[in-house]
């Protein structure tokens, strides 16, 4: 780890399931920030830097995505697609963390080409478990694009 | 020929000929009946296959839409779960280590998670009936019907100080009543609750006609649908704003009211800012 300061976007409508992944997050010491969102527009203005997100400074491009499916305003699939779509925002790691085991979802998502797709576990020790995995999986161990 | 055998064979040959011209006309008379009855099958058939691809159709539509039904539920009853289970599974960590601090926020977050669980299961039960449970239609005064149910609505109302105006003389509509009244009842409520901070806040229930067909309104000058949702708001449990109260049922039992009653929903507006105008019809 380069000591860099690691940021996550996380875009989650639920708030009780925002502060599970973040407070989870937050017991690791690999991530330094983590942006909570609660829509999939916020999310893409965010990624964009557009409106209010313009200044990098502030709201730096994050490391890596944690992506809701059914959000408020533009669905978690429209922001994958849009993103996967944009040859600048293309590279950022997104990782579908969802409650839907469809198959329809996981197929549109990997058709979107999500970098990966999980589902959000039941008890607290699995959703502890795989937040600490993904944290370390894609900010640790994977060789980060930016 | 002795002139008696050339009447015998006049008689013969005009009773031949009148046998063959009976039979032509037999035979003219049977094809055109067999062609009468055959297009007649054949209409029936058509009008018979037109009837079954409608009904197809509709199938294939309801199937979609219990889809997209089960899906939903799914999602949404797990979501609650995965709050309760999570934040049970935090009180006991903090619990062991003697970490008080943030036990009663995480436990009002159970039982919010419970109580929303009790919220949705009770929409879908409501929603299930509509469409099951039908109520005789009749002819609606809808004057009566928009008073009736602003009186219930008197409390919201008054607290958000909204001026509700009512186009007089509204025609009768042929209509379950008490479903109509859940209609007007969810668009007053909404028209309420995305008023924003309209210094002036007005609702306007009234009737136009289009091509024939009366199409009932309620008119805001709140908030507005941006374009880009217009369609997706009438989706069940579907929220713009995943803050505002309720569980995002409003709308969709506004969409299978109408429907049900072989109607139409749509919404009307310039955008953000540009207040609303929901239409429905019924067939």
């Amino acid at each position: 780890m380069s000591g860099e300061p690691l940021t996550v976007l996380l875009v989650e409508d639920n708030p009780d399931h925002a502060e599970l992944v973040m407070r989870n997050m937050a017991d690791f010491n690999v991530v330094n920030t983590i942006i909570h969102l609660e829509d999939g527009e916020a999310a893409l203005d965010y990624l964009h830097g557009r409106g209010i997100y313009a200044d990098r400074k502030q709201y730096p491009m994050p490391h890596l995505m944690l992506l809701d499916l059914r959000l408020p305003k533009v669905d978690g699939l429209d922001v994958l697609k849009e993103v996967k779509s944009d040859a600048a925002l293309r590279p950022l790691p997104v990782v579908i963390l969802t409650t839907s085991a469809a198959e329809r979802d996981i197929a549109m998502a990997y058709e979107y080409h999500a970098n990966s797709y999980v589902t959000k576990p039941v008890t607290f020790d699995d959703f502890s478990r795989l937040l600490r995995d993904l944290g370390f999986y894609w900010l640790a161990w994977n060789k980060r694009p930016w | 020929m002795p002139i008696g055998d050339e009447i015998l064979t006049a008689i013969a040959l005009a009773c031949s000929l009148s046998v063959g011209v009976a039979a032509m006309f037999m035979l003219f008379f049977f094809n055109r009946r067999l062609k009468m009855i055959v297009n007649e099958k054949t209409a029936n058939l058509e009008a018979e296959l037109v009837e079954r691809k409608k009904r197809e159709d509709d199938l294939e539509m309801k199937n979609a839409e219990l889809e997209r039904f089960a899906y939903t539920v799914s999602h949404d009853l797990k979501s609650p779960i995965i709050t309760i289970k999570g934040f049970t599974g935090a009180l006991e960590k903090d619990l062991l280590k003697g970490n008080y601090e943030r036990m009663t926020g995480d436990l009002k977050r159970v039982s919010a998670a419970a109580d929303k669980m009790s919220d949705l299961l009770n929409d879908l039960l409501q929603i299930s009936t509509v469409g099951r449970v039908v109520n005789t239609s009749e002819a609606v005064d809808m004057n009566l019907l928009a008073s009736d149910v602003l009186a219930q609505l008197a409390g919201p109302l008054k607290n958000s100080a909204v001026k509700v105006t009512v186009q007089p003389d509204l025609p009768k509509l042929f209509c379950d009543r008490k479903r109509i009244a859940e209609v007007l009842q969810n668009l007053f409520e909404n028209a309420i609750n995305y008023m924003g901070d309209q210094s002036d806040p007005k609702i306007l229930f009234g009737v136009r006609v289009e091509s024939g067909v009366k199409v009932f309104f309620v008119q805001d000058n709140g908030i507005g649908v941006d374009p880009k949702y217009q369609q997706n708001i009438f989706g069940l449990f579907n929220k713009l704003d995943a803050k505002s109260s309720g569980t995002g049922i409003g709308l969709a039992l506004v969409k299978r009211i109408v429907e049900v009653h072989g109607g139409r929903v749509w919404v009307e507006s310039d955008g953000i800012g540009k207040g609303s105008r929901f239409c429905f019809t019924v067939g």
